[in-house]
């Protein structure tokens, strides 16, 4: 929508405002349907699929999406106030946005509000942005649940920065979260394509001109003896897996007790339909076998990638090889090293080692 | 001009729906999204799945708990309403009257409504650009031409006014909402749909005099924080000091354009809120502050039945003596004026008391056309 109207728009959107007041809502005996969503709302089942950034969340979310229960789509980016986009430009209107969280928590003039409004002055202003934040994302994820005519509904909610069970359990007790682990290496492996990839398609990216250079190197088959990664970026990656997941498997269950749930990508992949089948149960939805592998094999690799096999890797694609310990391709001895230095222990709690000693 | 561009269509609108015939639960039921197969088939892409399109609700059948309730939610929906009038026409007495029905909670002011005021909650919502942002890119938002922030207002205003209402033992809930923007009816009847409104009018000459007081009244130098001129000031202080010789004067206590502005500030507010009262049909109901003076017990029955409370004569007269200018004013009887006091005079007609001529043709000219329409005058011969 252009900032300014010209005045046939105007009087063509207020005709139309107009229009569907009266077909939907504005008479006396049809105006309830705002707050029917608001209340249905109250009642309905909601979840999060969360996991850190390629490790199989929108995978997760199609499986779940095939359900004929289920509605899951994303990101809605409701939690996580403490993540601001890379791209502060103003101007760039395609810029992801930052949370919903934390467009109400850093409104100046809404706080100032609900200080003053005599119906909110008496309250804890935090509880009261707390509350909306909630009636919000509730609002907005059964409004579409209510068109689907499914019966469940769950957005796709990256896990961005160290707050987001934190949040969930404050905000919004009683949603269900599912957590997708992957092994910190193949999902560093798979980052690295990404970066790689939107470099070489012209996407804002944030890579040095020598992990630009070593991504070349590899495409053109000189994979030694640079190596992959750069320490510093390896370092990174690690470290912020190490901190984000770590967190999350110890706030999960302590926070949200037994409306969190986590599952392995690797085990999604050796027993998917008896995952997805734990997953739905969790989710309390119709766990019938059919059912379950309906889910699993609308959202399979090969569905998703438009015909490849798992294993038959397309850098350029999203889905762009689908596999389970590809890391060996990868790492060198030196990567190792610097990997378990920073997040060796979390590869051991999480069950993908034994030791120290890979 | 865009509120008759604006009343066309809405007129319009009205007649095709009677014309089609349609249902009342029609469209609720479509916009609800009974699914078809097709839409459920293109997500999923597989076999068919017992879910209900054809459930009168609109909602997926089953046996879970998260079906019957909308049914039984519209039950439960807390009738909400809102008090509105131009500033100084009786919007506090009228508050604190319904506020004293045992059934009915009402405060003020809420400041819900002006998308244009950054002290409202929909001019606060609607400057927070990252909402805005948050609202335009996003899976669960883009629904055409839906009004999306408007949606987070409505939500709020219901779940604050439900949430202090549910503290009290009352069942009905209220926000004084005066014209603060001259849109609030339609903003309402656009982002509350189902609301009722109660508008409270009064004779624009008495609300102009009682606006001079209440000027005076907020000035910085009586602690307020209203910046009055030298001439205003000059004559408060007048006035103050004999106010009997000051009527007899015949000098104004309006400064400069004083009146003119206020006769046609009342003017606006008060006849759009009354053109916008077609977008909420019978949700709406108007009272005028001289009725509730001279025969109060009959026109709060008729308030309170509007409003759905218990419109029983002897609770409606326990709310005007609760609210009565004694109570309010703390022991004055009505037109024993305190200057001073919120609850200055409390009467009608005081105007005259207050009006030169100069005033009288001032107003005429302003608003003298909407006296007639209120049936405060019958021409402009006063």
């Amino acid at each position: 929508m252009p900032p300014q109207r010209s005045l046939p728009g105007r009087a063509y959107a207020r005709v139309r405002r107009a229009l569907s007041r009266v077909f939907a809502g504005g008479e006396p005996e049809l105006a309830q349907t705002r707050t029917d969503v608001g209340v249905l709302a109250r009642s309905t089942p909601v979840f999060f699929v969360t996991g850190l950034g390629k490790s199989g969340t929108r995978w997760l979310t199609k499986i779940l999406d095939s359900h004929p229960e289920v509605l899951c789509k994303g990101e809605g980016r409701f939690f996580s106030a403490g993540w601001m986009r890379a791209d502060l430009n103003p101007a760039n209107e395609s810029a992801l946005p930052n949370s919903l969280y934390y467009a109400l928590t850093h409104s100046e003039h809404l706080r100032l509000w609900i200080e003053r409004s005599v119906w909110s002055r008496d309250g804890d202003p935090d509880e009261h942005i707390d509350a909306l934040m909630r009636l919000a994302t509730e609002y907005f994820l059964t409004a579409e649940l209510s068109k689907s005519g499914k019966r469940i509904v769950g957005d796709k909610s990256p896990l961005l920065d160290e707050g987001f069970m934190q949040e969930v359990g404050a905000v919004y007790p009683g949603a269900r979260v599912i957590h997708i682990i992957r092994d910190g290496r193949d999902r560093t492996v798979s980052s690295m394509h990404r970066g790689w990839r939107r470099a070489s398609q012209g996407y804002l990216h944030r890579l040095s001109p020598e992990e630009l250079a070593r991504g070349k190197a590899l495409r053109e088959g000189r994979h030694e003896p640079t190596g992959a990664f750069t320490e510093e970026w390896l370092r990174q990656a690690a470290r912020h897996w190490r901190l984000l997941v770590g967190r999350a498997v110890e706030d999960g269950p302590a926070l949200l007790g037994s409306d969190y749930t986590e599952v392995r990508y690797e085990d999604l992949l050796v027993r998917p339909n008896e995952e997805v089948q734990r997953l739905l149960g969790f989710l309390g939805v119709d766990t019938d076998e059919r059912v379950v592998e309906r889910c699993v094999s609308s959202a399979s690799f090969e569905k998703l990638s438009r015909g490849r096999e798992r294993g038959q890797e397309d850098p350029s694609s999203f889905y762009r090889k689908g596999v389970a310990g590809d890391w060996r391709n990868y790492f060198s001895e030196e990567d190792r090293r610097v990997f378990k230095e920073e997040a060796g222990e979390l590869l051991i709690r999480l069950g993908y080692e034994e030791d120290l000693d890979w | 001009m865009p509120i008759f561009e604006y009343r066309t269509a809405f007129e319009i609108a009205r007649n095709m729906k009677a014309f089609l015939n349609l249902e009342v639960g029609l469209r609720r039921n479509g916009s609800r999204g009974s699914r078809t197969p097709e839409s459920h088939d293109a997500g999923s892409g597989g076999s068919q799945h017992p879910v209900a399109g054809e459930e009168s609700d609109g909602l997926p059948a089953g046996s879970t708990p998260a079906r019957s309730v909308t049914r039984a939610a519209t039950d439960e929906v807390v009738p909400m309403f809102f008090l509105v009038g131009r500033s100084k026409s009786g919007t506090s007495w009228l508050m604190r009257l319904f506020n004293s029905h045992p059934e009915i909670l009402c405060r003020g002011e809420g400041k819900f409504f002006g998308e244009g005021k950054s002290n409202a909650l929909r001019g606060a919502l609607a400057r927070s650009k990252e909402l805005k942002r948050w609202l335009n890119h996003n899976p669960w938002t883009l629904r055409d031409e839906d009004p999306n922030l408007d949606d987070i207002v409505a939500n709020t205003i219901s779940y604050l006014m439900q949430e202090k209402l549910r503290k009290t033992n009352k069942k009905i809930v209220g926000d004084k909402s005066p014209f603060t923007t001259p849109g609030v009816v339609e903003e309402i009847s656009s982002i509350c749909p189902g609301a009722k409104v109660v508008h409270i009018v009064r004779d624009g000459r008495d609300v102009a005099v009682s606006s001079v007081h209440h000027q005076w009244n907020n000035a910085t130098d009586q602690g307020g924080r209203r910046k009055l001129s030298r001439e205003k000031v000059a004559k408060r202080e007048a006035y103050r000091k004999d106010p009997e010789t000051f009527g007899a004067s015949g000098e104004s206590i309006f400064a400069g354009e004083h009146v003119a502005e206020i006769a046609r500030s009342w003017s606006a507010s008060v006849s759009r809120a009354m053109v916008d009262a077609a977008l909420l049909g019978d949700n709406y109901r108007q009272v005028r502050y001289e009725d509730l003076l001279a025969e109060p017990v009959i026109e709060v029955m008729r308030l309170l039945e509007f409003l759905g409370a218990d419109p029983d004569e002897e609770v409606a007269r326990g709310c005007v003596e609760a609210a009565s200018f004694e109570q309010l004013s703390g022991g004055r009887t009505q037109g024993e004026e305190a200057s001073s006091s919120f609850y200055r005079k409390g009467i009608a007609g005081d105007w005259r008391n207050y009006f030169s001529e100069e005033d009288r043709r001032v107003f005429k000219e302003e608003a003298g056309e909407l006296l007639i329409r209120l049936g405060y005058e019958e021409d402009l011969d006063w």
